[in-house]
């Protein structure tokens, strides 16, 4: 039995075979070749470099439209450098004379390529080097076959290990077949832990290096509410873990019974429960929770794993489906908000090029390089809030002056469908995300140019901190409890209060119940939530009364680490509600 | 031979960061139109102008003398476009 420590990420406990994932570094199965079998392994060289280049045209058209010319002349400069008459005839030479296998002879010429440039001395061009390390991973992929396919063809239930998930790999997969994951790499908020959360799957990221020690097969426990990962465990340790399995089940079907009653303190006071989600699908999970309304559709899916944008139709109808499920409640609809953890794969490349993603070109100011994008989802909103009430939501919102150019372009989408006769609805109420800094301290000034605030603590947090939430050598030092956070929050619902506008949370914080009586207390009355945590935080509002939410805000802030402010609030909730275990 | 002469011309290069992909990119996209044998020379190293991995690994950096040298069809026209690129710095005509 061997029992790993994560992150726990996904509630719940899974316990099934393992199903191991190639790990990013791909490992080369043989050196050599047989004589005869020569021309066979140069055919299927050939064949994978036409495949990279294939591959590497769909990424340069695609960083052409979504981002502009100059980024797609970073994917024809790999094309052609794949395509190199040199690379390939040094290449099969060795293939040939020295029967290397075409992985080796590969990886092998690329790298002395790579070693060449780094040996330059000149710091621009040796950091070409990593481009050629690209095109290795390329053609390594290609020859060594597209083994995370295997993903979605599973015909059994299995646990899922592997180094890390991209999110679109995350998305595909199949909640019959997997029962839960655990990866090496990953933290809390990435983007792969969100979306274990939206697919109600128990989860584990951040458990450091374990693959080697698992081929497949083994008995794995997944425990997605302690971020233990056990494997091959032993007959009582696999015996207590079917009872919890069981137990957890029923505490589910508890909660399941607190859909039906509304999400109010003791004294009498509505906190508007309202749902986070990522795919239109996800409306049933906050549908049958009783969420009032989506408080953050995240439209970041329509963009990634798929390899031409989406068009006005695909937002449309995307947004139609979540809109249609809550004709009379609010849905907010973010506008894209890629970058930083949320790169598509096919684009990592472009994105890698800054050193400092979480600062560089994402969110809200991706919308603005690129008004053909912007236009397009915003024109999707305005047509489908015909349908419901919806609203759209800025990310990122830096300045005033980005959110009046994001306003001045939404005018403009207006005006234009007024032209041509589309049914829109001029009316929708905008709002912005206060996630950096600047905002929040900004928040009186911003308070009279929108209809609402959302607070994402995820990115407040991370920028406020300057901790990337990402990297686990840091990540200890990210916490929602920290003073300063607790300040800005403050602030920026002090704003609103001014203001007379709604102020919601819909960062991860808002969904951990250790923080339910701070926000409420601080003066929240809109918290929106990943959905299956509804019912655990109804659970903590109908425990609560206003007046004891505002003592434990009062008292919380009277602290100055965040570790003491964690602490108190964990034993508060502890007092409300035994049974939540956090 | 002589209706084959070798074309030579040099060229300085002005680029901040040196003959990097970018550029390396336009010059293989100029030398695939011609048919002759296009080298880049940068002293006593020599480069295949079709080979963008052969460009990279001489380390062109800014302020660099390079020998353009094309010889057999249109060598001289060739040359001429490459040239061109280099007194353009590489941006691009149209915008």
């Amino acid at each position: 039995m061997e029992i790993r420590r994560g992150i726990a990420v996904a509630p719940g406990v899974a316990i099934g075979p393992a199903f191991v994932l190639g790990a990013e570094n791909f490992r080369i199965p043989q050196r050599f070749v047989k004589v005869d079998a020569v021309e066979s392994e140069l055919t299927r060289f050939r064949t994978a470099v036409a495949a990279v280049c294939e591959e590497i045209e769909v990424n340069e058209k695609l960083a052409g439209d979504r981002l502009g010319k100059q980024y797609a002349a970073i994917f024809s400069a790999h094309r052609q450098m794949i395509q190199d008459p040199k690379l390939s005839n040094e290449i099969e030479e060795l293939i040939r004379n020295k029967c290397y296998s075409p992985e080796y002879a590969s990886s092998r010429v690329l790298r002395q390529y790579a070693r060449a440039i780094q040996n330059l001395g000149d710091n621009y061009l040796a950091e070409r080097a990593v481009d050629l390390f690209d095109l290795e991973k390329r053609v390594l992929k290609q020859l060594l076959g597209e083994r995370r396919e295997e993903l979605s063809n599973l015909t059994q239930p299995v646990v899922v290990l592997a180094n890390n998930l991209t999110p679109s790999e995350t998305a595909s997969i199949d909640t019959d077949f997997v029962l839960g994951f655990a990866t090496e790499a990953g933290g809390r908020t990435s983007h792969t832990a969100i979306l274990a959360g939206a697919l109600e799957i128990p989860a584990v990221v951040a458990v450091g290096g374990f693959l080697s020690g698992v081929s497949g097969g083994e008995t794995v426990i997944i425990d997605g509410t302690l971020g233990t990962v056990i494997i091959d465990p032993d007959e009582q340790t696999l015996k207590d873990y079917l009872e919890t399995a069981a137990r957890f089940h029923t505490v589910e079907v508890q909660r399941e019974s607190l859909t039906q009653v509304r999400a109010e303190t003791r004294d009498g006071v509505h906190i508007r429960l309202a749902g986070n989600i990522e795919f239109p699908e996800e409306v049933d999970h906050c549908t049958h929770r009783g969420a009032e309304g989506i408080g953050l559709y995240r439209t970041e899916f329509l963009y990634i794993g798929r390899d031409i944008p989406p068009s006005e139709e695909d937002h449309y109808q995307a947004y139609v489906r979540v809109v249609n499920a809550f004709r009379d409640r609010p849905v907010v609809i973010r506008t894209l908000d890629l970058g930083a953890d949320k790169v598509p794969d096919s684009m990592q490349g472009v994105f890698e090029d800054a050193t400092n993603p979480a600062l560089g070109l994402r969110s809200l100011r991706i919308s603005l390089q690129n008004l053909a994008l912007f236009k397009t989802q915003l024109r999707a909103i305005l047509r489908a809030a015909v349908l419901g009430d919806v609203c759209v939501m800025f990310p990122l919102v830096t300045s005033l002056l980005e959110l009046r150019q994001a306003r001045m372009i939404l005018g403009d989408v207006m005006d234009d469908l007024d032209e041509h006769g589309v049914p829109f609805r001029r009316d929708l109420r905008v709002g912005m995300m206060v996630e950096v800094p600047s905002a929040a301290l900004m928040a009186e000034e911003f308070a009279p140019e929108v209809d609402f605030f959302s607070i994402g603590t995820n990115d407040l947090i991370q920028y406020t901190l300057a901790v990337d939430r990402a990297n686990p050598a840091v990540a200890n030092l990210y916490s929602s409890a920290d003073p300063s956070i607790l300040r800005l929050i403050r602030m920026v619902v002090q704003a609103g209060a001014k203001h007379i506008i709604p102020v919601n949370v819909c960062g991860q914080m808002s969904s951990d119940p250790v923080y339910t009586s701070l926000l409420v207390g601080l003066g929240l009355r809109q918290l929106s939530v990943t959905p299956q945590a509804i019912p655990e935080i109804k659970q903590v509002i109908r425990s609560l009364s206003i007046l004891q939410a505002e003592d434990i805000a009062r008292h919380a802030a009277g602290f100055d680490v965040a570790r003491e402010v964690e602490a108190y609030l964990r034993g508060e909730l502890k007092k409300l509600c035994p049974d939540i275990v956090v | 031979m002589d209706r084959n002469p070798v074309v030579t011309r040099k060229v300085t290069v002005n680029l901040k960061d040196g003959l990097h992909l970018h550029p390396i990119s336009q010059i293989v996209q100029v030398a695939r139109q011609y048919a002759c044998e296009i080298r880049i020379c940068k002293d006593d190293r020599s480069a295949d102008a079709r080979s963008p991995l052969d460009m990279l690994t001489l380390g062109v950096e800014f302020g660099s003398v390079l020998r353009l040298e094309a010889s057999g069809d249109q060598a001289a026209d060739a040359v001429a476009a490459l040239e061109s690129l280099f007194q353009n710095n590489f941006l691009p005509a149209q915008s």
